[in-house]
């Protein structure tokens, strides 16, 4: 299955390693249980569909009652980290490490995206600090833009070689769509 | 005859010729034309035989509305049929084949059905095919369909991409004529986000051959520097060859874009699907013109007078050298000076209306062009091209007053405004009597969610159908959108005033019956004026009813020539006011669709999402038959060898399980984790058994009910530690239940301290079973697996050849077994580990059905084998799994309803069939002598499971039987497709009932 593919017009994708992901399902809205994870984390925690970016961690708003924390290395120490610091409070911690599969796709990337997605990813409705859960051709997926070029996707590990085969038949040549970029 | 005229053509570029072939024939033509600009160029007029009577047809129209000119284009895996000459660009290499006719065009032995049309008036197969009814099937239908129909469909497979995208704007303006294009204007000046689409290559509509000059310079040139404007502003997108198919509830539409013509593109798309979402919708859509109802009206030659018009500017193609007119507006006049101005014959004007003495009229008088007041055509001379027409009074019944030579008549019967999308989404339409056509009614729109409008028709569309009317129309519907920013300035169209259009439904008026039954209404479905009234005197008296009777308006045209001539002329007959029949319905797509544009990228490798685990790529480097589990493909089985087939792989599947060990990739099962100091009491909920009693480290099997008692889904479930339980559901269950999990404690009890996860993704679970299972899994050491540290429905975690497991001591095939479950990205080198530890003892790689004929040996249930959403688990003899000690749980109460445990309901027993080989399908019927209330054949029960036991070496089955477990030892007869078969009711374990393998 196509893992990298770069062109010039149509953009590019790769696959990137897999990361330290954790599940964090608890009440965002319950004050001493936010402020408690904010310090655990070192971190703002998202608004209603956006993403924050810390020191090798970033936190994604999933459902006003679950969050998905991605970390640079494995996610054990920010799970015991945060079982600690929420001690009795009611919350679940999973560890997701090997759950999903994340893509990077540079290019037009709006223009790729709207190829998949029902959601609006024009400028004025997806920046940098958005977080999407939407789905890609017909797959359920997760995406956001780590700068005004790049765009991440994550979906279901088994569904990772249908994202790869979508995303190269999206960024191919003569698929153009021109509509985000010109 | 038609040819290219020596000059003029403004789309055309005659330096650049275009060769291409039509029916075989290699023709010329030009870079800029149509395929129907080039046939008329290269004087081919004759282009197709009409679809009930094979009557010879010629080009009509001059764009997507044309209803004649269908060809299939290209051939083998290109091939596409019904595509419309007239918006059909003309590329090098084309290649056209008319439709409809045997042995060719020219001479069509169809044609017959022409000769018989007075026995086949509309509705004729209701009424004629009846008797005898058994010949419908299997004479008269195929033969009819033989007959008639458009096209034939493709047979080979598509080779080229379609794909969709999804934008969202705050409008959409469809159409880019200059009302579409002064909208555009207007709204992106506001700052608004602006998508324009045109269904043609060209933008500017009509205008620059029908409106004077704007802002003081060409039409032409105002649409060329509006379009440059336009593209340059970064809040707008044009999109041309783009056709704006459909409108629907919420902003919602579809726009279909011909991104490569006829024949494919070499690299990349054909077609794209744009699927929008709009604040709101402006319609600039234009207006189409109506053909004139008169005898032999269809005769290759006669033609709308708008196309005949665009042909001589746009094409520099003369329809004829001899044209004549026939109009009840002023507009059609345009062409009788178009034609005149290229030094074409224009021999009269037959104008229905008795005056015409507006300033169109004068300057045609003035040209020297005989105005014939008050006339229509009795009769066109001429079967497969015009040759002449004979005129009459338009007020008389056809009595003929001369005869006139010619070659080509232009027709226009006023114009509709094209109200199709405005009405897909229930827009209503208002009858106005200025322009003698239907518009849209302002005062009921389609609304969005918020109840405001959500579509604006403006210009032609909105039935303002002259240039100024229509600008100033365009800045009065804008400035009621209240932007910010809008320019108050109009446009300047210089125009003349027309005398109003005066409505004609026939012509002449009194038109005869022998001209009624030659007068076409509908091209494409071959309706006449007689058929509309046959239907008026049937009872037919709402134009839906009638449209169905006679087919009217049902091609593939969906009626944009004939809709309002047909209504017209159904309410004439009736005796009813002015269209006052109605109008039928307008649904999406405006223009058909190709398949392929619909299914987008769904196709070939990504027709359908394929879930595959982590040992994927294992599996079909080991011979694996897949087999799709929900959206996963798992192995069915692995062939060992290229001799050995399915059944032979499954035996040894199944005896090395029995006699040794098999390892089987279990990774798809559900894991779903419910943690919370609730999660105990909310377990005890949704399985019928107690959950909230497990011990950490202990695992339990449980069924889980819906709300009617009936058995949804089961599995294992482990205690992870206080609070936390590991819940298995089946492979297809895992999205369902997780679903259903939270659905409860969302909606009935969200103070209830409960969260779940679906992990099913994170682990790869590896099945080790068979008698030795555990030394294998010992072999990788690390960790103490010995049954009294490890006993059956027991778990631990631990570290197995240095990988991070839990061990799950839990069997499906009722041998000692493991399920090993380690993080998904590890599944592989665990998986291989268990392999290479397993070689020696000959384990063996198993499949699902292996799985089954395991399971199915020792009486194990399958969720959709066993169950069909009406079984409950009493049904299946699992009242072991029901607690009787909780107050309650999901389907408790529901299982406690009389009929769920009336003695007669069916219930499980296992099936030994008398003949040990005998083979009993899955689903074959248990029948009993009698019959039922409705006298068919006494059923009483059904083979849920079979399979060829290996081990027992005879057929097993389960089936659910009516006081099956009453019947012990009964021999019961099954009706299966090749007979009979016996079998005798037996306990459903059929090996090793008393467990004592998996114990061990």
């Amino acid at each position: 299955m196509p893992e990298v593919k770069l062109s010039t017009k149509g953009g590019g994708f790769r696959r990137l390693p897999m990361r330290g992901m954790a599940m964090f399902r608890g009440d965002l809205s319950d004050r001493e249980l936010a402020s408690r994870l904010t310090d655990a984390l070192g971190i703002e925690l998202p608004g209603k569909l956006r993403i924050t970016t810390g020191d090798g961690i970033q936190v994604a708003w999933m459902s006003p009652d679950e969050l998905l924390l991605m970390t640079d290395g494995d996610a054990a120490a920010t799970l015991s980290a945060l079982g600690d610091a929420l001690g009795d409070l009611h919350h679940l911690l999973a560890d997701v490490s090997a759950m999903r599969v994340e893509y990077e796709v540079t290019g037009p990337i709006r223009d790729v995206l709207s190829k998949g997605t029902p959601t609006d990813v024009s400028p004025g409705a997806l920046s940098v600090g958005d977080f999407r859960r939407s789905r890609i051709g017909q797959i359920q997926a997760a995406f956001w833009l780590t700068d005004d070029g790049t765009a991440r996707i994550a979906c279901r590990r088994s569904e990772a070689e249908y994202l790869a085969k979508w995303l190269d038949a999206a960024v191919s040549e003569g698929s153009e769509l021109g509509f985000h970029h010109r | 005859m038609s040819t290219r005229l020596a000059q003029g053509g403004r789309l055309i570029r005659r330096s650049r010729t275009v060769r291409f072939r039509f029916n075989g024939t290699q023709m010329t033509g030009f870079e800029g034309d149509t395929l129907a600009s080039a046939l008329l160029a290269n004087n081919r007029v004759l282009v197709g035989r009409s679809f009930k009577y094979h009557r010879p047809r010629g080009i009509v129209a001059s764009g997507p509305e044309e209803p004649n000119a269908l060809v299939s284009l290209m051939e083998g895996n290109r091939f596409e049929p019904n595509c419309r000459a007239t918006d059909t660009e003309l590329r090098e290499g084309l290649n056209a084949v008319s439709q409809n006719h045997w042995p060719s065009l020219d001479f069509d032995l169809g044609s017959v059905a022409d000769r018989l049309s007075r026995f086949l008036p509309a509705g004729f197969y209701y009424k004629t095919f009846i008797w005898p009814r058994r010949a419908w099937a299997g004479l008269y239908e195929p033969a009819i369909r033989r007959a008639a129909g458009l096209g034939r469909p493709p047979r080979e497979r598509d080779p080229d991409s379609y794909e969709h995208c999804h934008v969202h704007v705050d409008f959409l303006v469809v159409g880019g004529g200059i009302s579409g294009l002064a909208a555009a204007d207007r709204l992106s000046r506001s700052g608004a986000s602006v998508l324009v689409v045109e269904q043609l290559a060209r933008w500017g509509g009509r205008s620059p051959n029908d409106l004077g000059r704007i802002d003081g310079g060409s039409a032409a040139g105002w649409v060329e520097g509006k379009v440059d404007e336009l593209s340059q502003r970064e809040n707008v997108r044009l999109l041309n060859r783009t056709t704006g198919t459909g409108v629907y509830d919420h902003g919602y539409a579809i726009a279909l874009q011909r991104v490569a013509g006829a024949g494919g593109p070499q690299v990349g798309i054909r077609q794209r699907m744009w699927r929008i979402r709009a604040r709101r919708v402006v319609l600039a859509t234009g207006a189409i013109e109506r053909p004139v109802c008169f005898a032999g009206n269809d005769v290759p030659g006669v033609m709308l007078a708008s196309a005949v018009r665009d042909y001589v500017l746009d094409h520099g193609v003369s329809p004829g050298d001899r044209t004549v007119l026939i109009t009840n507006n002023d507009d059609a006049y345009r062409t009788a000076f178009a034609l005149t101005e290229a030094g074409l014959t224009v021999p009269a004007i037959l104008d229905v209306r008795p005056v015409s003495d507006g300033p169109a009229a004068e300057r045609a008088r003035k040209m020297g062009i005989n105005v014939e007041t008050g006339k229509a055509i009795a009769a066109v001379k001429g079967r497969s091209r015009v040759k002449g027409v004979s005129f009459c009074a338009h007020a008389g019944e056809g009595a003929v007053l001369g005869e006139i030579e010619c070659d080509c008549v232009a027709m226009s019967g006023g114009w509709s405004p094209a109200v199709h999308l405005w009405s897909h989404c229930g827009g209503r339409l208002v009858w106005d009597p200025e322009i003698v056509a239907f518009r849209p009614d302002g005062t009921k729109p389609p609304r969005d969610s918020a109840g405001q409008r959500m579509v604006c028709p403006v210009g032609a569309a909105n039935g303002q159908l002259d240039g100024p009317t229509a600008l100033k129309g365009v800045a009065d519907a804008i400035r009621g959108l209240g932007l910010k920013g809008v320019p108050s300035v109009v446009p300047e169209v210089e125009a003349e005033p027309e005398c109003p259009v005066m409505a004609a439904w026939v012509a002449p008026n009194g038109i005869g019956p022998s001209g009624r039954a030659k007068a076409w209404v509908d091209f494409q479905n071959d309706v006449k004026v007689s058929d509309i009234e046959l239907a008026a005197q049937e009872g037919y008296t709402s134009a839906e009813h009638a449209k169905r009777y006679t087919t009217l308006g049902m091609a593939t045209d969906q009626g944009k020539l004939s809709n309002v001539n047909g209504v017209g002329l159904l309410s004439r007959t009736l005796g009813l006011g002015e269209c006052e029949a109605g109008t039928t319905t307008f649904r999406p797509p405006y223009t058909p669709i190709a398949f392929g544009a619909v299914a987008g990228d769904a196709k070939g490798e990504l027709f359908k999402p394929v879930r595959r685990t982590p040992m994927d790529e294992w599996h079909s480097g080991n011979g694996a038959v897949w087999e799709p589990v929900s959206d996963w493909r798992r192995p069915y089985c692995y062939l060992a060898s290229g001799d050995e087939d399915v059944a032979a792989a499954v035996r040894r599947e199944s005896l090395a399980v029995r006699k040794s060990v098999g390892i089987l990739d279990a990774t798809t099962l559900g894991k779903i984790l419910v943690g919370g100091r609730d999660a105990g009491k909310f377990l005890d909920m949704l399985y019928t058994n107690m959950m909230s009693n497990l011990r950490p480290g202990r695992c339990r099997y449980g069924l889980m009910c819906n709300e009617n008692g009936f058995l949804m889904d089961d599995g294992v479930v482990a205690r992870i530690d206080d609070d936390t339980f590991l819940c298995h559901t089946t492979t297809g269950g895992a999205e369902h239940v997780h679903a259903w999990m939270e659905e409860w404690l969302q909606c009935e009890w969200w103070n209830w301290k409960v969260y779940t996860a679906n992990v099913t993704e994170e682990f790869a679970q590896i099945g080790v079973a068979g008698p030795n299972a555990r030394p294998v899994l010992e072999r990788l050491s690390g960790m103490d697996l010995d049954p009294a540290s490890l006993p059956f429905m027991n778990w631990a975690s631990g570290t197995l050849g240095g990988f991070d497991v839990r061990v799950f001591r839990i069997s499906f095939s009722g041998e000692i077994s493991y399920e090993v479950a380690v993080k998904a990205n590890e599944g592989l080198a665990l998986w291989e580990a268990l392999v290479d530890a397993g070689k020696d003892l000959g384990m063996q790689p198993y499949g699902t059905e292996a799985l089954h004929v395991l399971r199915a040996e020792k009486g194990y249930i399958m969720i959709g084998d066993e169950t069909d959403g009406t079984v409950t688990p009493q049904d299946l003899g699992l009242d072991w799994a029901i607690s009787r000690k909780k107050k309650d749980f999901l389907g408790k109460r529901a299982q406690e309803r009389s009929f769920l445990n009336h003695p007669d309901r069916w219930r499980l027993v296992g099936l030994k069939t008398v003949d040990s080989a005998a083979e009993l399908p899955s689903g074959s019927h248990a029948i009993e002598a009698g019959t039922n209330q409705h006298g068919h054949t006494r059923m009483i029960g059904r083979v849920t499971s079979s399979y060829h036991s290996p081990v027992l070496n005879r057929t097993i089955a389960l089936a659910l039987v009516e006081r099956g477990p009453e019947r012990m030892d009964e021999i019961l007869r099954f009706s299966t497709t090749h007979g009979v078969v016996e079998a005798r009711v037996t306990g459903t374990a059929f090996y090793d009932s008393g467990g004592t393998q998996l114990n061990a």
